[in-house]
């Protein structure tokens, strides 16, 4: 068995003359917990959308436990193992908690009886499981966050999970994320909030205008020059960086 | 001594405290079943007590307005791809079993299934294209390919053009299924027909299309993120729907023994096959059948004691009925019947 998990080769995605992502290679191993920053318009959410098979990419390949799975759509990456999250919070209004959770768990378990199985044993984990039965539509922002983590993939893509949650609800889905890779489960999350992501991860993949800028562990990375002057020299100092915040 | 970070957990550990609350959706189930079965077993009781040819009637066209709601709700009310050109599955059903009949001497019952099957097929066909659509355009769609075809059909000589087909006079028998002037055999046909739709929507509810369908509904990109493989759902819906559909379109056409592409393809047909629904609760196991129970003997009743002279009146009531009873359950009356989630659980 490979040691790498997800594997990106110099793939690149144009939008008519636009590269919104532009030959971008890196690899995740097996259980690994990696961030991924940048910008505003640095092609973290496209570069999403082609790991999740939502969009295709021009050119390049992207390999999932060995396998290529570059032109394959987004559900047969699911089938594999591959997880997203939205960034707008997506959910099954019209169904329970728990029936959302089986629809995910049915493109592993074929057999309803044991998705449903399944899905009991998923919501007991990310501590939904009182309310089961309630209709999704229901639940508060911060318990619609947990519902889309609430599967068991090999690698689970986490768009922003953390936007508009109060500072104590953020701190359990701190602890859910770790709860998550403690399971073993490869992350790639974008975040926005550097004091969340910072600590959290193992490494960080920095992007800007579609490039990878640097990539390395955090508090390497936040002194790196580069990555100041790109992203977070924004705020930090007003000597670098493109444009003054607005 | 507490875990580690560090520490990989084994999986079976955390989730050591698994509710058992299948059974509650186990003993759900059965009491959806035992009921079906009870109202199964009454209505089919219902004529022991009636001699009225005029009741008769009513009850074999609410029975068959309920199997077709409950098809059009497969498709419609599941998987949330409306469709307000039923019709021409129904039509399908109707002219396929019709032909057959009167052109080749081919006994009806063969004739459903025919007709059931090329209907999935043309359904299939028309959702390759369709289902690309969204929203609206597809439901858009489905009425102009509905009253494309029934145009079609009305200049079509071999198929009795506008002239319409009548089907010939039989020696009453269940082969050639006529019966003479009973009408207590077809009741007990299209009863069969309602039990068999709603017994595939009940199965449908716990396997892997129903949820699927229903995600599909809800947000077909989040389903898509969660392995759903979503033109491919719609295309299984669209057939199964279908096939019902025109089975239920044979039946019609041998009960009243003469179509022409007015009486089984035009859209009020197909906005009849979804009032039901919509009235008792869309994407309901309850909705149509109830909707079509109220809906039908209410449309006859007013047609019977206000129509006739009064130019419409039994409509404007009709109409007005049916107002009142959106508006007064927008979610449909099925949605009378369900308790509040979790509030079951003693």
């Amino acid at each position: 068995m490979s040691e790498t998990l997800l594997e990106l080769r110099g793939v690149t995605r144009r939008f008519g003359g636009l590269a919104a992502t532009d030959d971008v290679s890196f690899a995740l191993a097996p259980g690994e917990l990696v961030g991924l920053i940048g910008p505003n318009g640095a092609g973290k959410s496209t570069l999403f959308n082609l790991i999740a098979g939502a969009l295709l990419p021009s050119a390049g390949t992207i390999r999932f436990e060995g396998e290529d799975v570059t032109a394959l759509p987004a559900p047969a990456r699911c089938a594999r193992g591959i997880a997203r999250t939205f960034q707008v919070v997506r959910s099954f209004d019209s169904m329970s908690v728990l029936e959302n959770v089986v629809v995910g768990a049915l493109a592993r378990v074929a057999n309803p009886r044991a998705a449903r199985h399944k899905a009991h044993e998923i919501l007991d984990f990310v501590e939904l499981a009182s309310r089961a039965e309630r209709p999704a539509g229901e639940l508060t922002m911060a318990d619609k966050r947990r519902l889309e983590v609430a599967r068991e993939p090999r690698l689970l893509l986490l768009d922003e999970v953390m936007t508009g949650l109060t500072p104590s609800e953020a701190q359990r889905g701190i602890d859910l994320v770790r709860a998550i890779r403690k399971r073993g489960i490869a992350i790639l999350m974008v975040e926005h909030v550097m004091e969340i992501v910072m600590p959290l991860v193992d490494r960080a993949i920095v992007l800007d205008l579609g490039r990878v800028l640097a990539s390395g562990r955090p508090d390497a990375l936040v002194r790196d020059p580069a990555v100041i002057g790109a992203y977070l020299g924004q705020r930090r100092s007003s000597s670098v960086g493109h444009a003054p915040g607005a | 001594m507490a875990p580690r970070l560090s520490d990989p957990a084994p999986i079976d550990a955390i989730s050591g405290s698994a509710p058992v609350g299948g059974s509650a959706f186990r003993r759900r189930r059965r009491g959806e079943f035992v009921a079906a079965a009870a109202i199964l077993l009454a209505a089919a009781a219902l004529p022991l007590g009636i001699d009225s040819v005029y009741v008769e009637n009513i009850l074999v066209l609410t029975l068959m307005y309920a199997a077709l709601s409950q098809s059009w709700n497969i498709l419609c009310g599941y998987c949330g791809q409306i469709s307000l050109g039923h019709a021409l599955y129904f039509g399908i059903g109707a002219y396929a079993t019709t032909l057959l009949l009167v052109k080749f001497g081919i006994p009806p019952w063969f004739g459903f299934v025919a007709g059931g099957i090329l209907a999935a097929l043309v359904a299939l066909a028309l959702g390759y294209p369709c289902f690309r659509l969204k929203g609206h355009y597809y439901t858009i769609a489905t009425i102009v390919i509905a009253e494309i075809a029934s145009i079609l059909v009305l200049n079509w000589p071999w198929a009795g053009a506008a002239m319409g087909i009548q089907i010939p006079y039989a020696q009453p028998s269940w082969l050639a299924f006529q019966f003479g002037r009973s009408k207590i055999p077809y009741f007990y046909f299209v009863l069969a027909l309602a039990a068999v739709t709603w017994l595939a929507t009940w199965l449908i509810e716990d396997s892997k299309w129903g949820y699927w369908w229903r995600a599909v509904k809800d947000d077909p990109d989040a389903a898509e993120s969660l392995g759903v493989v979503v033109f491919r759902s719609k295309m299984a819906a669209a057939a199964l729907s279908a096939f019902f559909t025109a089975v239920a379109g044979g039946f019609y056409a041998e009960f009243v023994s003469y179509i022409d592409p007015d009486s089984v393809m035009n859209l009020q047909l197909s906005l009849l096959m979804a009032l039901p629904a919509v009235l008792g609760g869309i994407g309901t196991l309850w909705g149509p059948a109830l909707g079509a129970a109220i809906i039908v003997p209410l449309s006859e009743l007013t047609r019977s004691y206000i129509g006739g002279s009064g130019k419409g009146t039994d409509l404007i009531v009709y109409g007005a009925l049916v107002m009142v009873i959106v508006l007064l359950r927008p979610e449909g009356l099925a949605s009378l019947l369900r308790r509040r989630p979790g509030a079951a659980v003693p």
